[in-house]
């Protein structure tokens, strides 16, 4: 037993890398792009937060399948051929982001307006309100539904199976199918639970030390 | 010259007009005091001063410089943003709810404004932070959150932070209105030394034995308008206007 998981471990390491590549890229665009789309959505340009209202709804709407294989399959109609991996990566940081614009946008506008005018009256800009003043406040705020969002993410992932990217779920199931038996999703399992057990201890130290000042 | 000059300024929100026609000029070291009824317009105008309101009709000079001022169809023109923004630093303002950053310790609350807008080095606003701790007697809370403190000594961080952008001009908008009644009176305290170094304040209050102590000047507004205002002594024991005296009868035998 013992001596068959460790003759798969290389294969599921090596899917477990892939799964940890589209999650580290779909963090880094989507929480910056979240960001972005947040100030866009609560920006006094009509146009421009609805367009972004518009875009949430889409986002948020549809299956992040269907937008998977619509990267993958469906823009090529459009001339547009994307390589699987940059197809995956594409489709998650979009449907993302606009998750992350969603609590960002609460996590701002949560913010006592007495915060805004404190800092106005002591000369403060609007850009730099918002980064000294409103957003470290919102920080903690959004912390905890971001980390939610982050082990969803994790799992997520799996997805891209759908398009033959080859993540930790595809090497279990080419092993399973290949052995004839089940113990590689069970190994599996334990490579997800370890990976988003890890999230959750760094989300509870990201709380604690936004939170020293409450 | 004076500090602040505002003349015949109206402010309305939706159809409610709430500041109907107001003109006020405070002369250099001068406190006044801006009493009356809830709803008759003070905070606003305190708001409208620093810009936190704007004003559809009038004008607002800062030392002679126009921060909003009315063109000749009528409608009020304000100063560009930054020059906007010049002018609103020679004013302070003190909330009834500190509006201090609880993200910030009580010496960063004090000098982040200088740093990051008056672009003064940091040790310079360090310095200068700590003595206005020593002034109004925090000295031993400087590292220590807002969220550590009592309503009275928020206050008095709020007006270390206002007076550390050096302004010309502190408004104090009902200061220790959110305080339990034993902590104002260190609030207060700290406004009478301000004016005794002859600090130019406006300060909207409740708490009628101060303003008749510290101001050189009262105002009684009611209803957006200015009814009366003279000498502490004057407003306080023969007030020429019935809706003055009616007030004055309401608030100092309660």
């Amino acid at each position: 037993m013992t001596e068959y998981i460790f003759s798969i471990l290389p294969s599921l390491l090596g899917g477990t890398l892939v799964t940890l590549e589209i999650f580290v890229i779909t963090i880094m665009c989507s929480l910056p792009l979240g960001l972005v789309l947040a100030f866009c959505r609560i920006s006094r340009y009509k146009v421009l937060s609805k367009s972004v209202g518009i875009y949430i709804w889409l986002l948020r709407g549809t299956p992040l399948l269907l937008q998977l294989f619509f990267v993958y399959y469906g823009l090529p109609y459009f001339g547009i051929t994307l390589d699987r991996m940059p197809a995956a990566c594409i489709a998650f940081v979009l449907n993302y982001a606009a998750y992350f614009a969603e609590i960002f946008r609460g996590g701002i506008q949560s913010i006592d307006k007495g915060q805004y005018e404190g800092a106005k009256v002591l000369g403060f800009t609007y850009l730099q309100t918002m980064f000294r003043i409103i957003l470290p406040q919102s920080a903690r705020r959004v912390l905890a539904p971001v980390s939610n969002e982050a082990i969803t993410l994790v799992k997520d992932t799996a997805l891209v199976y759908a398009i033959g990217v080859g993540e930790l779920l595809r090497a279990t199931k080419i092993a399973v199918s290949r052995d004839a038996v089940t113990t590689p999703f069970l190994v599996a399992a334990a490579f997800y639970l370890v990976m988003t057990f890890a999230l959750t201890k760094l989300f509870e130290l990201l709380e604690e030390r936004f939170g020293a000042y409450e | 010259m004076y500090v602040i000059e505002a003349n015949n300024i109206h402010k309305r929100f939706g159809s409610f007009e709430v500041l109907k026609g107001i003109s006020l000029a405070v002369r250099e070291g001068e406190v006044v005091a801006v009493i009356g009824p809830s709803g008759s317009g003070k905070s606003t105008l305190l708001r409208c001063l620093c810009n936190l309101d704007m004003i559809d009709k009038g004008s607002i000079y800062i030392e002679n410089e126009p921060m909003a001022h009315e063109t000749g169809s009528g409608s009020v023109r304000y100063a560009p943003d930054k020059q906007l923004r010049k002018l609103c630093r020679k004013t302070g303002m003190v909330f009834q709810n500190f509006n201090l950053f609880p993200h910030r310790t009580v010496l960063q609350n004090i000098t982040e404004a200088p740093i990051a807008v008056a672009k003064v080095g940091r040790r310079e606003a360090e310095d200068y932070a700590l003595y206005l701790l020593e002034k109004v007697g925090l000295s031993d809370k400087k590292d220590v959150y807002p969220s550590r403190l009592s309503g009275g000594q928020k206050q008095r961080v709020a007006i270390a932070r206002a007076l550390a952008m050096k302004p010309r001009i502190v408004l104090f908008d009902e200061p220790t209105s959110a305080l339990d009644p034993e902590l104002t009176g260190e609030v207060l305290n700290v406004i009478r030394d301000l004016a005794r170094d002859n600090m130019t304040m406006i300060i909207v209050t409740h708490e009628m034995g101060f303003a008749r102590e510290v101001a050189d000047r009262v105002i009684f507004m009611d209803e957006g308008e200015i009814v009366e205002e003279g000498v502490p002594s004057a407003i306080f024991t023969a007030p020429r206007m019935k809706r003055t005296e009616s007030f004055i009868g309401k608030v100092i035998c309660l």
